[in-house]
């Protein structure tokens, strides 16, 4: 337990620095970027007296370095700032569209489990035939799909074919949950297509390798059913390399859905991180930027905890 | 036992080789089979078709301009999303505004292959640099290295782009510089790996007896053992590199129009898909091979250089 709590807090040192850069290169970033606040807030009729008196209220004449402390003070105070046009708090922001993110990155996750766990189990029984190859090419097929291709094709089906979801929008759980589930559901299907595609994959390259160790010859031997052989002997050593992916997919799926979320007109965190880039809104990217690292060092705390539990060999430091 | 003798090396796995599965029936599925396998010759057939294909692909991107009958890629040869006939600039229908399919996929091939390049290039030489000096001295300099790696990963790929593009300009050289810092981790990460398997081996111990400098280790002898490993990650970055051309297009912050993209070309076709899907259909179609052919060729050169995979 004492080790565990040690190898928790190296890693929360570690990311420190991470922060550190990340957020600095976030902010040189935006200095290098043409344009300033003052000028997105007024538009281009804005004089150039209107643009300096706006920019030095929101303190955008200090030099560059003193912007950056300023922040990083008020961050460990946590006060994130305000946003440059609503003037909402950043934080409020900032959980209101992770919630909606978090939602659609969990559903991918689990939908993409749910298929490609059994197939790449059935596929694992016999390696290298029919089932496996047909599984192996259809899967790199997908893996090509790009995702702004995959929302383009889910919507053309399920949309303007099926007239079976809505076309894009967003409900809120607390406000409707079956609604709520109706709007989910595309984008996050979308999503899911090359994460599933892509745990196939590793479960099935994992599950073939602990096929051919002697302790499932013994079980075999022993005269126990396939099916328990699979689930019960083979399947948990083969989940590493899984849990790593599972990792990295959730970290992509947290910042990066950008594509999905633009597509389908979902309030989360990728189109509000497309719309600050734009609008150049400082403390919001700052905001984003640090939800993301932060999201990244605990997922990967938690991945490295995971291994642990699958592999009692594997002790974690 | 016999079929141990027979065959040029069969692979054998501990006691499975002894026992030989029934020859019918599935009674025994779980044990490998100890015959050699045949070859793949589905794989193979994958990737003469993706070398086809991108070969295709360059001929057209290299010799656009001199194509006989292929009209330019802003020039309107008759209404909008026209189904395909048989003159050159219509085989493939026409776009949202009248404009030739065919032509606007083959230009924006220029565009795609041309940033995917270079982009590699870019990252390639930022990922030698900072992995060959991070794996070689260890110690502070690995930390740095994967620090900077780290940070690049960290951040939100499109929300780093976004920033780079903004700040360089959404220029082709923009977006080419961008792309290429953006995969750079990449790059490092593997350069990092692999040349720190290298670093202890005998060759370089015997290229240090014969007092060879650092840098000459690195370059004359460690670098063409890093080929393999770069050779089937390179496809695969190339890929990634032109889904994300075509991301940053497809959300309106790519290459400025009226140039043509495919990732510009599927965004304008979403609009007007529910009339006509056959407009969105060509630039889907392009892209998908165009990805997929490199996956491909990826797939088959880490195949022929992992030995672990080739064992399979």
């Amino acid at each position: 337990m004492k080790a565990t709590l040690r190898a928790i807090g190296s890693r929360l040192l570690y990311g420190i620095p991470v922060l550190a850069i990340v957020t600095l290169g976030a902010a040189a970033l935006m200095d290098l970027m043409p344009g300033s606040p003052g000028q997105a807030i007024l538009g281009d009729a804005a004089t150039a007296e209107q643009v300096a008196a706006i920019n030095a209220q929101l303190g955008y004449d200090q030099p560059f370095w003193q912007r950056y402390l300023d922040w990083v003070g008020a961050a460990l105070r946590g006060d994130f700032g305000v946003t440059l046009f609503t003037k909402e708090p950043v934080s409020e922001v900032l959980l209101r569209r992770l919630a909606v993110t978090a939602q659609l990155a969990l559903m991918a996750l689990v939908m993409a489990l749910v298929i490609a766990l059994p197939l790449a189990l059935i596929a694992a029984l016999r390696p290298g035939k029919l089932l496996d190859r047909v599984f192996g090419f259809v899967t790199s097929a997908l893996l090509s799909i790009p995702s702004f291709v995959s929302v383009v094709l889910v919507s053309l089906v399920f949309v303007v074919w099926l007239r079976a979801f809505p076309a894009t929008g967003w409900v809120p759980p607390t406000e409707d949950l079956a609604a709520n589930l109706r709007y989910a559901f595309l984008p996050a299907l979308a999503l899911s297509i090359a994460e599933g595609a892509f745990f196939y994959r590793v479960i099935r390259s994992d599950l073939t390798g602990t096929l051919r160790e002697d302790y499932i010859l013994v079980a075999r031997a022993k005269g126990l059913p396939r099916t328990h052989i699979l689930t019960r002997h083979a399947l948990r050593p083969s989940l590493s390399s899984l849990v790593t992916v599972m990792g990295l997919s959730l970290g992509r799926l947290l910042g990066g859905a950008v594509i999905v979320e633009f597509f389908f007109a979902v309030p989360g965190l990728g189109a509000e991180a497309v719309n600050a880039v734009s609008i150049k809104d400082m403390p919001m990217i700052q905001g984003i930027v640090t939800v993301c690292v932060l999201a990244y060092v605990l997922i990967f705390i938690v991945v490295d905890l995971a291994y642990a539990w699958i592999d009692p060999r594997v002790s974690v430091r | 036992m016999t079929q141990l003798s027979n065959g040029p090396s069969p692979r054998t796995q501990g006691l499975n080789a002894v026992i030989r599965p029934k020859r019918f029936g599935t009674s025994l599925p779980l044990i490998p089979r100890i015959k050699p396998r045949r070859p793949r010759t589905v794989r193979r057939g994958a990737f003469w078709f993706a070398v086809a294909w991108l070969t295709l692909l360059v001929l057209a991107a290299v010799f656009a301009d001199v194509i006989p009958g292929l009209p330019a890629y802003d020039e309107k040869i008759g209404t909008f999303a026209q189904p395909p006939d048989l003159t050159v600039g219509g085989l493939l229908g026409t776009d949202g505004v009248g404009r030739s399919n065919l032509s606007r996929i083959i230009y924006g091939a220029r565009v795609s292959l041309t940033i995917a390049i270079v982009s590699t290039l870019i990252g390639l030489v930022i990922g030698l640099v900072v992995g060959m000096i991070g794996g070689y001295y260890r110690g502070a300099w690995e930390a740095t290295a994967n620090i900077i790696a780290n940070t690049l990963s960290a951040l939100p790929p499109l929300l780093l782009l976004l920033a780079l593009v903004s700040a360089i300009g959404a220029s082709l050289f923009g977006i080419t510089i961008a792309l290429g810092v953006v995969i750079a981790d990449l790059y490092i990460r593997v350069t990092k790996g692999a040349v720190i398997g290298n670093v202890n081996r005998e060759y370089v111990l015997a290229a240090r007896a014969l007092g060879a400098g650092d840098v000459r280790i690195m370059t004359r002898e460690i670098l063409p053992n890093l080929v393999p490993v770069l050779a089937s990650i390179i496809p695969m970055a190339m890929a990634i590199m032109i889904v994300v051309e075509g991301s940053l297009s497809f959300l309106g912050y790519g290459i400025p129009a009226p140039t043509p993209s495919w990732g510009g070309m599927i965004a304008a076709g979403a609009d007007i898909m529910r009339q006509f899907p056959l407009v969105i259909f060509w630039p889907v179609v392009t892209l998908f091979l165009t990805v997929f052919s490199f996956n491909t060729i990826g797939d088959h050169l880490a195949s022929r250089t992992d030995v672990r995979e080739a064992k399979l």
